[in-house]
């Protein structure tokens, strides 16, 4: 469903992303591993297009993201780009909320400035949305008022809201306070189990064994390896796999 | 007490004086904007001119830009009263220092806003009016209103140009009566009185427009 075909990707000089070939299937979560600096987040930015590609191409259900026109590579313009990121949802590790608006209105901007919805109609759906990831108490509170963990879970509604193909979650605990990370799991773990398509870069190993349908590891901006939880996590044959492994013990 | 007869006119001055800023602040504020997105647009057309005039009006007294522009260009066929004149030139000048206080608050929204806006599909226009400006504007305002302070002053210059305002109006009185000391000394008193509710907005904006917790994502 959601594909990249050959990305290459350059900062500058250096080459984060070299020839990398992915394929998401339909509600399957894929956990992305890999040292800091891997290219892993980088990796995950680029299917949103929040990072320009310079070569190669990402296809949401066959279709190109990135180019108007694929015989001649022509890229999208902003206005375009735009549509195609009301399909891809994004949660940051930094949440990212607007500080500006409340908790509903967070959740509500996407649906009625983007979608057009009929703002009645989004704060039904924004509140079923709160109340899933218990806060629907917290609807007119100021982000700023929420502990990171409840921001986080605001930003999950505030995606969810767009009713997105594919929800991309970039180190979505690491900014939490430990204590904090599991109220934020828990959620996800709900949306795996509900069938949601979902890619996710984390660095927590438990969760990612247990969530993913598939790992995905990278180091140095290639895919070292590709497969099931169970076969990474008793990889012994890579030399760096275990390697990247024996931190997490 | 003859100092209560200096005060009737030096007031209807002050009145002037209220126009002129408030009027050439919210004309200053409104063009500072287009001069901001000129100058931080991708077309490099945009960018130049709005440096150039930024640059020009940074760099000029704004003495000189009022007696170009109610003393000189009349001579290329545009007139304009003393009022207008004055009115232009501050809201001109006013612009070009906004322009770079809305230029430093858009800079200090942080960038996870701008990716957050384009996660949901917001187009470009859409993620600035909805999502950065507001906030830069929250940022920029103690500065505003710094500039505002400044401006509320500037517009002494205006007696130059024989704008009847609060300075031009003590001038007259001064020049007719010798009583230098007193009425310079209103005309002084009467501009701290009129700044005050300014810094204690400045005050307010300082307190108010720090949400610095919730920034640091």
């Amino acid at each position: 469903m959601l594909k990249m075909h050959s990305v290459n990707k350059y900062f500058g000089e250096h080459h984060v992303l070299k020839n990398v070939d992915l394929s998401i299937k339909n509600s399957e979560v894929v956990a992305i591993l890999g040292p800091s600096g891997s290219g892993k987040s980088t990796l995950l930015r680029t299917l949103n297009v929040l990072e320009e590609i310079e070569d190669g191409d990402i296809l949401l259900e066959n279709r190109s993201i990135i180019y108007k026109d694929d015989a001649q590579k022509k890229r999208k313009n902003p206005k375009q780009l735009s549509y195609e990121r009301e399909e891809i949802g994004m949660v940051f590790q930094n949440f990212n909320l607007f500080p500006h608006k409340t908790v509903l209105e967070n959740v509500i901007e996407g649906p009625v400035q983007v979608r057009k919805m009929k703002k009645e109609e989004a704060v039904v759906n924004a509140e079923r949305l709160l109340k899933r990831v218990g806060l629907l108490e917290k609807r007119n509170k100021y982000p700023e008022s929420l502990s990171g963990g409840q921001q986080q879970r605001v930003a999950i509604a505030r995606a969810l809201a767009m009713n997105p193909k594919v929800i991309l979650f970039d180190e979505p605990t690491s900014a939490l306070d430990p204590e904090l990370v599991g109220e934020v799991l828990d959620v996800i773990k709900d949306l795996a189990n509900e069938g949601l398509t979902m890619v996710i870069v984390t660095h927590e190993m438990n969760f990612a064994k247990d969530v993913a349908d598939r790992i995905v590891f990278i180091d140095e901006g290639n895919i070292l390896f590709e497969g099931s939880p169970e076969e990474f996590f008793s990889n012994n044959k890579q030399e760096r796999i275990g390697k990247f492994l024996s931190n997490f013990k | 007490m003859d100092l209560l007869n200096f005060l009737p006119p030096l007031l209807e001055g002050a009145w002037i004086t209220i126009q002129l800023t408030v009027l050439s602040l919210i004309l200053g504020l409104i063009l500072g904007l287009f001069l901001v997105l000129g100058n931080m647009s991708k077309i490099k057309f945009f960018k130049i001119i709005t440096s150039i005039y930024i640059s020009a009006f940074r760099g000029t007294p704004l003495l000189v830009q009022l007696m170009i522009i109610y003393f000189a260009l009349p001579d290329i066929g545009l007139m304009f009263t003393a009022f207008q004149a004055a009115l232009i030139g501050l809201a001109l000048n006013e612009a070009a220092y906004v322009s770079e206080i809305y230029r430093s608050g858009i800079q200090a929204v942080p960038k996870g806003q701008t990716e957050a806006a384009k996660s949901i599909g917001m187009s470009n226009s859409k993620l600035f009016i909805r999502i950065i400006f507001p906030q830069a504007f929250k940022i920029c305002l103690p500065n505003i209103g710094n500039s505002a302070i400044i401006l509320l002053k500037n517009t002494s210059l205006a007696a130059v140009i024989t704008v009847g305002e609060l300075m031009h109006r003590g001038e007259l009185l001064a020049g007719a009566t010798f009583r230098n000391m007193e009425i310079f000394l209103m005309v002084a008193v009467i501009y701290w009185i009129l700044h005050y509710p300014l810094t204690l907005l400045v005050k307010y904006f300082e307190k108010k427009g720090d949400y610095s917790s919730a920034q640091n994502a």
